[in-house]
């Protein structure tokens, strides 16, 4: 029962759980049953009916921390499975959904404070309100889904929270977003996996197969209304029309329980698809294999590096002096440069300029001008008769410029530098 | 009992990511994913033209970049299976030269380049895809190699390496035109035979030229070779492809049709031949070719065979030639017409 009255919250400490006494002599004095039971719907429903019918502000405390446990398990798995990767903060996460403090008063304006009661936080004017628990109270409809369902769809569409994720390269989608891509083998395939319902697999199917187009116009409608492509949630009428036979609030459970099931299914395996599918079809070539006929490997080796010399000559000083601007900001910025110059792993760079790994993959961009030096080499070479074929061929032009991207960024011997490492190291060394 | 697995809240933005501004009310996935085309494309030193200019927004619109017809697909970011319009393929004046998959991320304006498929491998999946009315579904995982693959295709191939081509179904093969054999003669190839079939014709007026052919054709009579068509062949994946779509092909083999006659202007003959490309190599066990003229069928199927050759003379009527292979699709050849 102590999820009525304990509340879990950001401190300077990081996220502690208090029992608030008023929440703890409400329940006490007010609602003794609700000792002996766990946390349900109906205590949700009847503790809202009351913050809504008196006006008071403990039905409505119990209920904030009865939603500041399922935000703080949301923080904290999601916390768990990116942070090492992502170098995403507890804290900050939780600075966007666990800042309600018990207080019994809410800020309605610079200079005024009220009551936190129902009345008051229906009344806040529209847009992001402090704290997360009022947002996600004033807006819930109990006819619609769960509470605690309810606090993890505001948490995924919370603006701020999603803006900190993308500086992490780390992109929020809402279970909205996630049902629309998804395709009917795929939800096949998740809920066989991992739901367990009393549905059967072939009505889930069917629930979401009418989902789609029926979202396709509810979406386009919100953009209009609101000008924005996030934050939509599916209200009664869109519920009804999309399975008028059930009670809306079962069909939304339902299809939760789909993007559920479906984010279960991508954790591990397509947590890192889009990487491996644009990583797809750059298997090492040597250079000097790219023509059996004409001149000696060594002679061709001379060609390719002078036309790779020329391609990093023409394309990268524009693109670091770009750089070197915003050395004087973070002194890291240049020693990473220095440090990819005399061969270090990204890693290894990473742990010398105290970033995250991520933070120095996007500065050094290695496979985006890797690519563009390549092409520039093979635009070149294709001039010659030894690899004219690449005009011609998909495959002959892919092999070419695969094998001198990687040539680029590959040693071939122990212990050497790759040009393009070799190339930023004496740039950065003129600086 | 198993432990439940943690749900993905959150997907990792992949490597090459296009960020957009959040500050531009954006009116579809296809505005982002052209926005974000155009923030690549001008990163890029030199610049490659893009248009149309205007009306590049609208749905269903080929592109065109740098003299490359480009259909572009958009997703969500989290999607698995992209569906492609099945209009612009019916016919070959029509059908891009390539497919861009962007995976479109509205909540975060951010477009993720999957990759890229020729016309030649979309028409090779295409052919495995489940029929539907108006879509193909192609899974996310087969656009390869990011906005790079794009970069690095329309920059290096002439446009001709990538021909237009057109899905072809039943009823418009049945529909579909006549191939004259005398037009080979004259070195005129019928445009679909070329386009979708990637066959290529070798007139054949030198007498050395045509004492080679009559080696290899064991059904050849003396001297009187006059055309020679061939249509490279391959099994990918299970799925007989031709034209360049064989270049990846391990196992490759060739359809050769010769036009023959006494009269070098005109072909009374025809012969098929299916052989490896490698002389001597075996044919696939189970591939099956079949050529009918009228009520004459000659129909078989490859069992340790190196070659496979068919004799057809004079007739009014045209020849039908099909190829199969267990587990694929059918190859079906417009009809032939030997002057009558």
């Amino acid at each position: 029962m102590s999820h009525y009255q304990e509340l879990l919250s950001l401190t300077l400490q990081g996220i502690r759980s208090k029992v608030l006494a008023s929440a703890a002599g409400f329940i006490s004095s007010s609602h003794p049953a609700y000792l002996d039971l766990d946390p349900s719907r109906n205590i949700d429903l009847e503790l809202l009916t009351e913050a809504k019918s008196t006006d008071a502000a403990l039905p409505l405390l119990c209920l904030r921390c009865r939603l500041s446990h399922p935000l703080e398990a949301w923080i904290k798995a999601t916390f768990n499975t990116h942070h090492e990767r992502h170098g995403i903060e507890l804290k900050a996460m939780a600075s966007y959904a666990l800042d309600d403090q018990g207080a019994l008063a809410i800020r309605c304006s610079k200079e005024s404070t009220a009551d936190f009661t129902y009345s008051v936080i229906s009344s806040l004017p529209k847009g992001p309100t402090s704290p997360f628990s009022a947002e996600i109270l004033r807006s819930f409809d109990p006819a619609l889904c769960g509470l605690p369902h309810w606090a993890r769809l505001k948490i995924q569409s919370n603006n701020e929270l999603k803006a900190y994720f993308k500086q992490h390269g780390l992109l929020l989608i809402s279970d909205w977003a996630l049902l629309r891509d998804s395709s009917p083998r795929r939800v096949q395939e998740a809920c066989q996996a991992h739901l367990r319902s009393s549905a059967t697999i072939e009505s889930l199917i069917a629930l979401h197969k009418r989902f789609l187009p029926l979202y396709d116009i509810a979406k386009q409608e919100f953009k209009v209304a609101t000008g924005k492509s996030s934050g939509w949630q599916p209200g009664l009428e869109f519920l009804q029309q999309l399975d008028p036979t059930q009670d809306p609030f079962e069909t939304k459970e339902r299809l939760l329980a789909i993007a559920k099931a479906i984010r279960q299914l991508l954790t591990g395996s397509a947590n890192q698809s889009l990487d491996q599918s644009l990583e797809a079809g750059y298997e090492p070539v040597a250079p000097s294999s790219e023509s059996s006929n004409g001149p000696e490997p060594a002679e061709l080796k001379v060609l390719i590096d002078a036309a790779l010399e020329r391609a990093m000559d023409n394309l990268l000083p524009a693109e670091l002096q770009e750089e070197a601007i915003k050395f004087s900001k973070d002194e890291g910025r240049k020693l990473a440069f220095e440090l990819y110059g005399q061969g270090l792993s990204q890693r290894d760079i990473a742990q010398q300029v105290n970033h995250q790994q991520a933070w120095v993959s996007k500065l050094l961009d290695e496979k985006r001008r890797s690519s563009e030096i390549a092409i520039a080499a093979a635009i070149e070479l294709k001039r010659r008769p030894e690899f004219i074929s690449c005009g011609t061929s998909v495959e002959a032009a892919e092999r070419l410029v695969n094998a001198l991207r990687n040539h680029l960024v590959e040693t071939e011997l122990e212990g050497d530098i790759p040009p393009l490492r070799r190339w930023v190291q004496q740039y950065i060394s003129q600086l | 009992m198993t432990e439940p697995v943690t749900p993905l809240e959150v997907l990792p933005m992949p490597q090459g990511a296009v960020e957009l501004p959040e500050s531009v009310q954006w009116n579809s996935p296809r505005a982002l994913a052209i926005a974000a085309l155009k923030e690549v494309l001008a990163s890029q030193k030199a610049p490659l033209p893009l248009g149309p200019s205007i009306g590049a927004e609208e749905e269903g619109r080929l592109l065109s970049l740098n003299r490359f017809a480009l259909q572009l697909l958009t997703a969500g970011v989290a999607a698995d299976q992209m569906a492609v319009g099945k209009e612009t393929w019916m016919q070959e004046s029509t059908a891009p030269q390539l497919l861009l998959a962007a995976q479109v991320d509205e909540e975060n304006d951010v477009v993720v380049f999957t990759g890229v498929l020729t016309g030649a491998e979309f028409i090779s999946l295409a052919r495995n895809a489940k029929p539907s009315n108006e879509t193909i579904l192609v899974d996310t995982s087969e656009f390869k190699g990011g906005v790079e693959r794009l970069l690095t295709l329309v920059q290096l191939l002439e446009p001709a390496a990538l021909p237009r081509l057109a899905l072809k179904t039943r009823t418009s093969n049945a529909q579909r035109k006549v191939i004259k054999i005398a037009d080979w003669i004259n070195g005129q190839i019928d445009e679909v035979l070329g386009q979708s079939f990637g066959a290529n014709l070798q007139p054949l007026s030198v007498g050395a030229f045509r004492t080679n052919i009559a080696l290899r054709f064991i059904s050849l009579p003396d001297n009187n070779a006059l055309a020679l068509v061939s249509i490279p062949l391959g099994l990918a994946d299970g799925q007989l492809v031709s034209g360049l779509a064989t270049e990846t092909c391990i196992e490759r083999f060739v359809l050769q049709m010769l036009a023959t006659g006494s009269n070098p202007s005109s072909p009374d003959g025809l012969i098929l031949l299916l052989s490896a490309s490698i002389d001597g190599d075996l044919l696939p066990n189970g591939l099956c070719i079949s050529a009918c003229q009228g009520s004459h069928t000659q129909q078989q199927i490859a069992e340790n065979n190196t070659t496979i050759e068919f004799n057809f003379s004079g007739g009014l009527e045209l020849i039908n030639v099909s190829l199969g292979f267990p587990g694929s699709n059918d190859l079906i050849l417009p009809p032939l017409q030997l002057p009558g």
